[in-house]
């Protein structure tokens, strides 16, 4: 009679199919999207910077904030949460706001996410017997895609007329009939320079020609959770004042901008759900860390005693 | 054919040497060198500088006709031989076609709207125009830039009464005309609870001729004050009306078909297929560590902890933790503190150095790509006519 070869637990741990791996990983990030799931976020110093430095900007007419979405779809579960809760600030604070793109797949993003947010606004607004109306051309201007983008960046921050230099927003209306663009003429006109990116060239670009020999707005920068070592070193050098870590930085400012109506337990926002299904996959991820390496240790032990081994 | 392919390396090399060379000089010489002249007036290298950013801008968009030129050459040729995955290369290629004639009609759908407030606008200007026109000098202030094709040169003087009656006439008929056409306008679907964008421009149009009209009976009367009264408020409420117009052709070019499709094709397909594509290295991350991140020697200790540290100080659940367990023993500390020393003392030295490393690398690569250093294939082209051959038939 055949004897099958006994495999131990160890053995089996060893082995683990990558499928069980996968599976683990689609319920830590599913579940707190598809059950509104949520928690306070982890207090984030850099993202604190960011709030505080938007706080400190002038509302002014002719004052404005560049926003560059240099981010697609691949990056839109970081990216995105970043800028909807920056727009909010700003929208909140009634600073008016550019958004413009080096990536053409930001396009979409770019027509929909501002006017989402308005949107949401105006609905609270309502309830709250607020006359004011968050609108295109008052509030925001979409420039679009452009391309060239270090050329364009480079004659952006050069030129003495900016309405001529953009020529037209991203629906084709010319830029001087666009109300909030009144009085933008230089980039002294941007107090801050928002980017969000996931792309480290891009980044570095904003950073290497947004200024002139004797002006440099302040500048905020939303980063991926990879690319967030290396965005260390621009704040350490004061280059930026403020960072979003990934979508934690965003969960945190989304709290620091919502105040006391910010619930992440009972109605989680887009920032604090996006937050809670990565940090489950985190800890799932340092999980099977920690469970390889114990496998490992058992398996050297188990050989060490002469028993069972691959 | 040697001495063509010769003369274009040539020229080639020439090329990138001069545009290197400008953008050197443009970025060390100072905005304004002095001549000798007055302060301020010295020689502006980069006086150009605007023009010639745009002239690189609109050779760097060619890159996409190259692009497209390039898809159709290597997957045409699948195509047409049915090679192996053809079917994929058809795919590629309808995609392309489909995307480009939407961007297309969107583009033309854009310009469409960006003219459809014109006539309003021409009428606000007319109506400022007349305001203008019996006072020294006859142009208004924003007006005097523009070229004669917008102010003819027999408006740049003082109007005599009866023309200015005469114009005031002509504008307050193509005003009711403009009327009629836009209160016929289609009435796109508006969400918001205020007021629908053309009820404000009809109405705005409405008050727009009543207020032109009694300036015009004011003109013909000689009422001067009341007339510019009347003219000024007419321009406002025709400004306030070209303000409507372009809310309304916003909304007709959302619900237009272009833009349906366009909201459709992005949003449905490549949003989604971009973002599943990226999620896939979220499970690839977790595998990869579980099977590769082994405590195998000391380094790799250090940093399976700094890495574990820094990751539990940014997620709640583990700032919950962690920080508990600080306090059990007594720590008056937080995670979230530890996960920040580690990123700006730690990260940020050793991250520095390896951003200098690699920008003096960069600037290494830069002066042999300014000179013409490195052998590229766009050089080699054509020196036997192979390296050609090939470029053509680029993917087979």
């Amino acid at each position: 009679m055949d004897e099958t070869p006994k495999v131990s637990l160890v053995d089996k741990l060893m082995q683990l199919d990558r499928r069980v791996i996968y599976v683990f990983v689609l319920v830590a990030l599913t579940v707190p999207l598809l059950l509104d799931f949520g928690m306070y976020p982890a207090k984030m110093e850099t993202a604190q910077m960011a709030y505080d430095a938007v706080e400190a900007l002038p509302v002014e007419k002719g004052k404005m904030v560049w926003i560059a979405m240099d981010w697609g779809p691949s990056t839109q579960a970081e990216n995105l949460p970043q800028t909807e809760v920056f727009m909010e600030h700003l929208m909140r604070r009634k600073i008016p706001f550019c958004t413009y793109s080096i990536v053409f797949d930001a396009e979409p993003f770019m027509k929909s996410l501002p006017q989402s947010i308005a949107g949401r606004l105006n609905r609270e607004n309502e309830e709250k017997g607020i006359s004011y109306r968050y609108e295109y051309g008052k509030d925001w201007v979409n420039i679009g895609y452009r391309p060239a983008y270090v050329l364009f960046i480079r004659g952006l921050a050069k030129t003495q007329d900016v309405a001529e230099y953009v020529s037209v927003d991203a629906r084709g209306t010319s830029i001087q009939d666009i109300p909030c663009m009144e009085g933008v003429k230089t980039i002294r006109d941007f107090s801050m320079l928002a980017e969000f990116t996931g792309l480290v060239g891009a980044f570095n670009a904003w950073v290497q020609f947004f200024q002139t020999s004797d002006y440099r707005p302040q500048f905020v920068h939303g980063c991926t959770s990879i690319t967030i070592p290396e965005a260390f070193i621009y704040l350490d050098s004061k280059q930026i004042q403020g960072l979003f870590e990934g979508v934690a930085g965003a969960a945190y400012y989304s709290q620091l901008v919502k105040g006391d109506s910010f619930d992440p337990v009972g109605n989680p926002d887009s920032a604090t759900k996006f937050m809670m299904s990565l940090s489950l996959a985190h800890l799932v991820i340092i999980g099977f860390i920690v469970l390889g390496n114990l496998g490992q240790w058992a398996q050297k032990r188990q050989e060490r005693r002469g028993g069972p081994s691959k | 054919m040697l001495g063509s392919n010769l003369m274009r390396r040539k020229l080639t090399v020439l090329i990138t040497f001069l545009a290197g060379l400008y953008f050197f000089l443009e970025f060390i010489l100072p905005e304004s060198i002095p001549t000798g002249a007055k302060e301020g007036e010295g020689f502006r290298f980069g006086k150009y500088d605007e023009y010639i950013t745009i002239g690189f801008t609109a050779v760097g968009t060619m890159a996409f006709a190259l692009g497209a030129v390039s898809i159709l050459q290597a997957h045409g040729g699948n195509v047409l031989r049915q090679r192996k995955r053809w079917g994929i290369s058809t795919a590629l290629i309808l995609s392309m076609i489909a995307s480009a004639w939407i961007g297309f009609a969107m583009w033309a759908a854009r310009a469409h709207t960006s003219e459809i407030s014109n006539p309003l606008e021409q009428l606000s200007a007319s109506q400022a125009l007349i305001l203008s026109s019996a006072k020294t000098p006859p142009i208004p202030r924003h007006m005097r830039d523009w070229p004669e094709e917008r102010v003819p040169e027999e408006l740049r003087r003082i109007a005599t009464s009866d023309e200015r009656v005469a114009a005031q006439e002509k504008l307050v008929a193509a005003l009711r005309m403009q009327k009629e056409k836009l209160e016929a306008q289609a009435k796109p679907p508006y969400e918001q609870k205020d007021r629908h964008p053309s009820d404000l421009l009809v109405d705005a149009l409405a008050a727009a001729e009543t207020t032109a009209a009694s300036g015009l009976v004011k003109l013909k009367a000689n009422d001067e004050d009341g007339a510019e009264a009347a003219l000024n408020q007419a321009a406002a409420q025709l400004r306030a009306a070209g303000a409507a117009q372009r809310k309304v052709a916003q909304l007709l070019l959302d619900d237009s078909l272009s833009n349906r499709v366009y909201d459709f094709m992005f949003e449905g397909f490549y949003i989604a297929l971009g973002s599943a594509m990226f999620s896939l290295l979220a499970f690839y991350i977790a595998t990869a560590a579980y099977r590769a991140f082994r405590l195998q020697s000391a380094e790799a200790f250090l940093l399976m902890f700094a890495a574990l540290l820094v990751m539990l100080g940014q997620i709640p659940v583990g700032v919950w933790l962690v920080d508990n367990i600080f306090q059990l023993f007594g720590v008056d500390m937080s995670i979230t503190q530890v996960r920040l020393w580690i990123l700006r003392v730690v990260n940020t030295s050793a991250f520095r150095g390896i951003a200098l490393g690699s920008a003096i690398a960069g600037l290494s690569m830069a002066w042999r790509v300014w000179w013409s250093m490195e052998s590229s294939a766009l050089l080699d082209i054509g020196e036997t006519g192979e390296e050609e051959g090939k470029a053509a038939g680029g993917g087979e």
